[in-house]
């Protein structure tokens, strides 16, 4: 564990083995790979270029009390979820975590040369002036010129830690702060920091970008064979946004939740569904399976008619199906949009 | 950095108040006389508003959305919130050249002999199709203004159907006295109006190759000069609002200037549910009976077609009979009022001018 003082407030600090680290106490995220790469300690003078000056956070607006609420009124409009959830769950963990993200933001213009297939048409359709039978395509060079406008965000945490269901989920960067380590300490949070460098968060963001204008070329050519790109970087944000990693116990078995600290959103639950739900919706399943099978026997054997039976049997299975579906739920998630 | 700037504030040049702003503001309208500047003190011109409803009328309308869904009896408005959020409207007109292949058939006639049950050659006209394919070049016009929002990651509930139907006809000179008179809360940009205008550059661009794609089979060419004005900073209102209902949470979105919801959730209730499934299953019976009676016609020469229609239709209502099954499985519905698209992404008049193949 590297020993470092910090460049912003001096404290000592013991840091784990990561390229940033947040003050525990002033908040300044600090460039530790490169500090300890020079020497723990900065001259007076240095302190600059080892602290990320774009270091933001998004506030929680909720407490744990109130994220409980969101979710135990969330929870109910599950179906099967059970109506005593409230009262019978018992909640061993919610804690507010602060994660980290990079956005950047670029103004992106690219020259492009490449190959395109280009029509050449033959056998002329004499039934149809101007039209032909055959069409082949042939390469072409072709040039163009692509502007646009990025704002791209990654997610700087390890993908074996980081929540799979954060994945596709938008963050909203509305409402973003300067860092405020009190902000965090008033609310019982944590911190995690980056596991990129801002070199290295800086390399994919602009690689991201380069994708983009590459997709954006793809859309004329199918092969670019010399390109020229001007990405102006706007400016290279450290954010770090709140998550409340929850997890419960209801009748015997632990449960897990994420919930948005910035907006109450229920990015993920892992949902109890009661005994009676289960016994009924298995009971339904069954009756409507059995008429299922039952109806394709009699279509089968032309009782009462083999397109109604089939038809009917297979569509009472489906049904069956669905009820299944419905008893192995176990995760949802709130709409974003 | 840390401790030290946790609080930004600017003064504004009109009132001279001492304005508390987000790092991520570009753009900021003065709280006290709702002048407008951007982060170097420039005054924006021509700042503009959409008016918004009551809150009254939003509650009302939300009322009206939920009876409309069968939801009246229990309903508690437990919330109901504006935001004012900020949009650039960019001028643009655009030209663009295309280039494509366009694909077609012609029926042709083969002679084929067969023979009949007798021995007999038989001769007869046979019909059959062989694509065609020629090139296509073109041209259009398109101009009207692009409404870009001045936020960054911005989600918010029903905020694409907000995004989709948005209509800025009726902007009005801004008056923050209006914005505070709906309690609403205020959004300064974070993107300035050089940025609002590369990003609208970047939608008319895709937006014409997206037209150009749909006069042709294959797109080969596309080419769009774009020309776009100093766009109009303007606020616009997007209502938020949560009910309760049985002791369970539900979201409702409403477009601010005309008040009408644009998304919202609806409860099933238990009732709504065994409704849906009792439903589903009638019509995926009924409609099993109508696909039988059909093939029980399709032997006798005379009702065959009528059969086989009887076939189709009762296939096709079996397979709609899942829609109404789902439903009495979902935790909710969403739903939407119907609002018709009044900034059309396609234009309204668009000049073709073909130049031949």
């Amino acid at each position: 564990m590297p020993k470092i003082t910090c460049p912003n407030c001096a404290a000592d600090l013991d840091v784990p083995d990561a390229p940033i680290h947040t003050c525990d106490f002033c908040g300044t995220a600090i460039q530790v790979s490169t500090m300890v790469a020079v020497g723990a300690t900065p001259a007076p003078g240095e302190k600059e270029q080892f602290i990320i000056k774009n270091h933001f956070i998004i506030k929680c607006q909720y407490d744990q009390a109130q994220v409980k609420n969101l979710l135990v009124d969330w929870v109910k409009k599950i179906p099967g979820a059970p109506q005593d959830f409230e009262e019978a769950a018992n909640i061993s963990q919610n804690d507010l975590i602060f994660y980290p993200m990079w956005v950047g933001e670029y103004a992106a213009t690219s020259d492009y040369v490449g190959i395109d297939d280009w029509p050449q048409f033959s056998h002329p359709a004499v039934d149809r002036p101007g039209w032909y039978e055959y069409v082949s395509y042939y390469k072409k060079e072709e040039s163009g010129h692509i502007i646009r406008e990025y704002q791209k965000p990654l997610m700087a945490m390890d993908t074996l830690k980081f929540p799979k269901y954060l994945r596709d989920y938008i963050v909203t960067t509305t409402g973003k702060v300067y860092f405020d380590i009190q902000h965090v300490k008033k609310l019982g949070g944590s911190i995690l920091d980056s596991i990129y460098q801002m070199d290295e968060a800086k390399a994919n963001l602009r690689q991201q970008v380069l994708d983009s204008q590459s997709a954006e070329m793809h859309k004329e050519i199918v092969q670019i064979t010399n390109r020229t790109d001007n990405i102006q970087e706007k400016g290279v944000f450290y954010i770090h946004f709140p998550l409340y990693e929850i997890k419960f116990e209801y009748r015997g078995k632990i449960h897990d939740a994420l919930v948005d600290g910035s907006n109450g959103r229920i990015i993920h639950v892992k949902v109890p569904v009661s005994l009676e739900f289960r016994a009924k919706t298995i009971t339904a399943m069954g009756a409507f399976g059995s008429v299922g099978v039952l109806l394709i026997i009699l279509g089968a054997i032309s009782t009462i008619g083999q397109v109604f039976g089939i038809g009917a049997g297979v569509g009472l299975i489906v049904v069956a199906l669905m009820l299944l579906a419905l008893n192995l739920r176990s995760k949802v998630s709130e709409k974003q949009k | 950095m840390a401790q030290e700037t946790t609080e930004i504030t600017k003064k504004c040049p009109t009132c001279s108040a001492v304005l508390v702003i987000s790092p991520e503001d570009l753009v900021i309208t003065c709280a006290y006389c709702g002048e407008t500047i951007d982060v170097e003190g420039k005054k924006i011109p021509n700042h503009q508003m959409l008016p918004s409803q009551e809150s009254a009328t939003i509650q009302a309308n939300v009322q009206e959305f939920l009876k409309k869904h069968h939801v009246a009896e229990g309903v508690r408005i437990e919330e109901v919130k504006a935001v004012y959020l900020p949009y650039w409207v960019v001028p643009f007109s655009s030209n663009t050249q295309y280039y494509g292949v366009l694909n077609s058939t012609v029926t042709r006639y083969r002679t084929v002999h067969s023979r009949d049950a007798q021995g007999h050659t038989v001769t007869r006209q046979e019909a059959y199709s062989v694509p065609v394919y020629r090139d296509e070049k073109g041209s259009f016009n398109r101009s009207g203004r692009e409404n870009c929002i001045a936020r960054k990651h911005t989600t918010f509930y029903g905020f694409e159907k907000f995004q989709n139907t948005l209509f800025l006809d009726n902007i009005q000179p801004f008056d923050f006295q209006k914005v505070r008179k709906y309690g609403a809360e205020f959004i300064n940009a974070e993107v300035d109006a050089n940025e609002a205008q590369r990003d609208a550059y970047g939608r008319v661009e895709d937006e014409n190759r997206s037209i150009a794609a749909s006069r042709v089979s294959k797109l080969v060419r596309c080419d769009s000069q774009v020309h776009l004005e100093f766009p109009t900073y303007v606020h616009v209102p997007l209502w938020q609002a949560r009910y309760k209902f049985q002791e369970k949470i539900y979201k409702v979105s409403a477009a601010g200037d005309s008040g009408k919801v644009l998304k919202g959730e609806v409860p099933l209730t238990f009732a709504r549910r065994m409704l849906n499934l009792t439903i589903g299953l009638a019509v995926l019976l009924i409609f099993a009976f109508v696909a039988q009676l059909g093939y029980n016609m399709t032997p006798v020469t005379d009702t065959e077609i009528g059969g086989w229609v009887l076939i189709i239709i009762g296939f096709a209502l079996m397979a709609i009979s899942f829609m109404f099954t789902s439903t009495a499985f979902k935790m909710q519905l969403e739903k939407s009022e119907k609002i018709k698209p009044q900034n059309p992404l396609r234009p309204q008049k668009p000049e073709v001018q073909p130049e031949g193949a």
